[in-house]
């Protein structure tokens, strides 16, 4: 038998299983599913950070941050992401330290820091591209299309959108880049007129 | 029995004189000096002379520019606020009516945000019945609730109970209020109490929002409009601002009037898009124009002379010691902001007093300006981290979020543009750097302040 006790990197491992578990199952009430996926997230994260497991720490948090946004708890996912985010910078984990940003990003976007969104859009962008990462280079166009288009920067909206498109293209994302089309139309007609 | 009495007012001669000398010594060291031949002045003494006379040839009392509006006294500011009649205007206009509203003043650092609210709260006071105006600096990590609640009390100095709400908080009140407790004593002959006085505890308000509403309905009794201006929210982090307004909502659609001060883009831009109707009036200060830059000039010199020595904007001698010519460049210099006039003013005359010149020559001024500039850069508070960030500034001459490069940030051992936000915020402070108006991406650009004149013609040039 496990205990948080005895064997507190298994209790961290298990409950994070469980959560992915509830936050992917299709069956059953989904947000019922995104409550239990919570509440494990939180069990794995407290222990996490109790044992000092910062690699555990940070990804569950990133997690669990998801779920938030998901709650519309937006304040509490910014400051998990911001946790995360301090984590990953310590290291050289890259991949990991876009994602954080980009989350980041989405989360300022939710919320209305336009300003905020657009920086954290761009300081991803730049990792991701720096490491090849193509899903999470169309992520961060996308995002600026959509916020240029808050913004009312159409032109640029246009550009960003675009791009993104050609990046889902490339990696056989249809539906992606269908999205993304429908974003682009949009922007497009808001122009003519 | 002469030579006795001879002797004793000998004596007395003597004390008495003694006593005459330690009076001029050290009851009255100040006429005592002045009576001292040059030869045994200090040199600090001498120094100060110098600069005193200079001043003096300068037709000055003081060197009179200031970095903020909040160091000089509401009397000067009426001396030297110049400019922004149309802002005032549509501020003004709305206090002519009955309902309260929440106006934000949003524009550059420096570019005059609190000289203008202090300038609107000093008319209200002095012109509009029955108001109570306050102002308050926005302390760090504390709501606008607090903000509020301490900004009222202060203002409301005959009020008992506003000022027992500062004593609670620890900050000092206008008039400190004690905790009596009566103690009966017995005696044969009569019975008296002795009051006890004890200094009440420091415990901040549970509930800011409502220690405020329960004041500002005190306030209301007396008076019939209530204004409370919250400044140097623009100092703080946009997030952190914008959360604080969510928060308090309430309290700014309460029954008392707002005056707040907003970030010059970016986050202003992002609250009156996205929750339009918090603000009734947004107002952007923007830079002045090139006459009223020259005339915040004449009335910051007029403000240091004697009375009967202030002169006339058109008179030539009214920027004395500048001449016009110099006195233009220094405003063109300044930009149209009244922190970086001061700013260049100060480090300029410093210089030419220290040089004993009697006029601002072209010669003089670019001294003074790179004095400025090296002034500037050397101000206490940067750190090494800083001077990194501002001389990768200095050498892309524009440093934006979106085109930054990852090579730019490795040389500063960060890897997001976000990692150093802060510290080109912090130049912004430092009045370094400026945030150039664009809402397409965060950009930045130094100041003209740190520009020298070879460079700025090379400017123009190109």
């Amino acid at each position: 038998m496990y205990t948080c006790q005895l064997n507190p990197e298994r209790w961290v491992a298990i409950h994070n299983n469980l959560a992915n578990a509830h936050r992917n199952r299709i069956r059953g009430d989904h947000a019922e599913n995104i409550e239990q996926a919570v509440f494990h997230y939180q069990q794995a994260i407290v222990t996490a950070r109790e044992i000092g497991d910062k690699n555990s720490y940070s990804n569950i948090s990133l997690e669990l941050g998801k779920l938030y946004i998901e709650q519309g708890r937006w304040y509490d996912a910014l400051h998990l992401f911001e946790e995360s985010l301090a984590i990953h910078r310590e290291g050289d984990d890259l991949d990991a330290r876009a994602d954080a940003i980009y989350q980041i990003a989405r989360t300022h976007h939710l919320i209305g820091n336009l300003d905020k969104a657009r920086t954290h859009y761009r300081d991803a962008l730049r990792l991701y591209e720096h490491i090849r990462n193509q899903s999470g280079i169309a992520l961060c166009r996308t995002g600026l299309g959509r916020l240029m288009i808050q913004m009312g920067f159409l032109d640029d909206a246009i550009c960003e959108l675009e791009l993104a498109k050609r990046t889902y293209r490339e990696m056989g994302e249809e539906r992606r880049a269908a999205e993304v089309e429908e974003m682009l139309q949009m922007a497009n007609h808001v122009k003519e007129r | 029995m002469s030579a006795v009495l001879s002797q004793i007012f000998r004596f007395l001669r003597l004390v008495l004189s003694a006593r005459l000398h330690y009076i001029e010594r050290v009851d009255r060291p100040l006429i005592w000096r002045k009576k001292l031949p040059n030869k045994a002045m200090s040199e600090a003494d001498r120094i100060f002379d110098e600069l005193t006379n200079t001043l003096s040839r300068w037709g000055l009392e003081e060197i009179p520019f200031t970095e903020s509006a909040s160091c000089l006294g509401l009397s000067k500011l009426r001396e030297v606020f110049t400019g922004r009649t149309q802002e005032l205007r549509e501020v003004l206009t709305l206090f002519q009516g009955r309902e309260r509203k929440r106006i934000l003043v949003y524009g550059w650092a420096g570019i005059g945000k609190t000289a203008f609210i202090l300038e609107v709260l000093s008319v209200l006071q002095r012109k509009a019945k029955d108001t109570l105006a306050t102002y308050i600096s926005l302390p760090p990590k504390t709501d606008l609730a607090t903000a509020a609640l301490i900004a009222l009390a202060r203002g409301m100095e005959d009020d008992e109970w506003a000022q027992h709400q500062l004593n609670l908080m620890g900050l000092r009140p206008k008039k400190r209020p004690v905790q009596r407790t009566g103690k009966g004593k017995a005696d044969i002959l009569s019975i008296g109490i002795e009051a006890e006085e004890t200094t009440v505890p420091v415990t901040p308000p549970r509930f800011p929002a409502l220690s405020f509403e329960d004041l500002l309905e005190r306030a209301l009794k007396k008076y019939s409009r209530v204004v409370i201006a919250i400044d140097d929210l623009d100092k703080q982090d946009p997030a952190r601002v914008r959360e604080l307004l969510r928060n308090d909502q309430g309290l700014l659609k309460s029954g008392a009037w707002f005056m707040l001060t907003g970030h010059p883009s970016g986050l202003t831009r992002d609250i009156l898009t996205s929750e339009l109707g918090l603000f009734d009036l947004a107002i952007e200060l923007k830079q002045l124009d090139q006459d009223t830059t020259y005339r915040m000039l004449v009335n910051y010199l007029n403000s240091a002379r004697p009375k009967k020595a202030t002169r006339d904007f058109d008179d030539p001698a009214a920027v004395q010691p500048f001449t016009p010519e110099t006195a233009c460049v220094l405003c063109e210099r300044s930009d149209g902001v009244p922190r970086w006039l001061n700013r260049l003013g100060n480090y300029v005359l410093l210089k030419a007093a220290s040089i004993h010149a009697d006029l601002v020559t072209d010669d003089v001024l670019q001294q003074g300006l790179e004095y400025a500039a090296h002034q500037l850069r050397g101000q206490s508070g940067l750190t090494a981290e800083d001077y990194y960030v501002l001389d990768l500034v200095l050498e892309k001459r524009i440093l934006s979020d979106e085109t930054v490069t990852l090579t730019d940030l490795e040389r500063l051992k960060a890897k997001e543009f976000s990692e150093i936000l802060p510290i080109l915020e912090k130049l912004v402070q430092y009045d370094l750097l400026r945030r150039l108006p664009s809402e397409r991406a965060a950009e930045y650009e130094p100041t003209p302040l740190l520009i020298g004149k070879t460079e700025q013609k090379e400017d123009k040039a190109d």
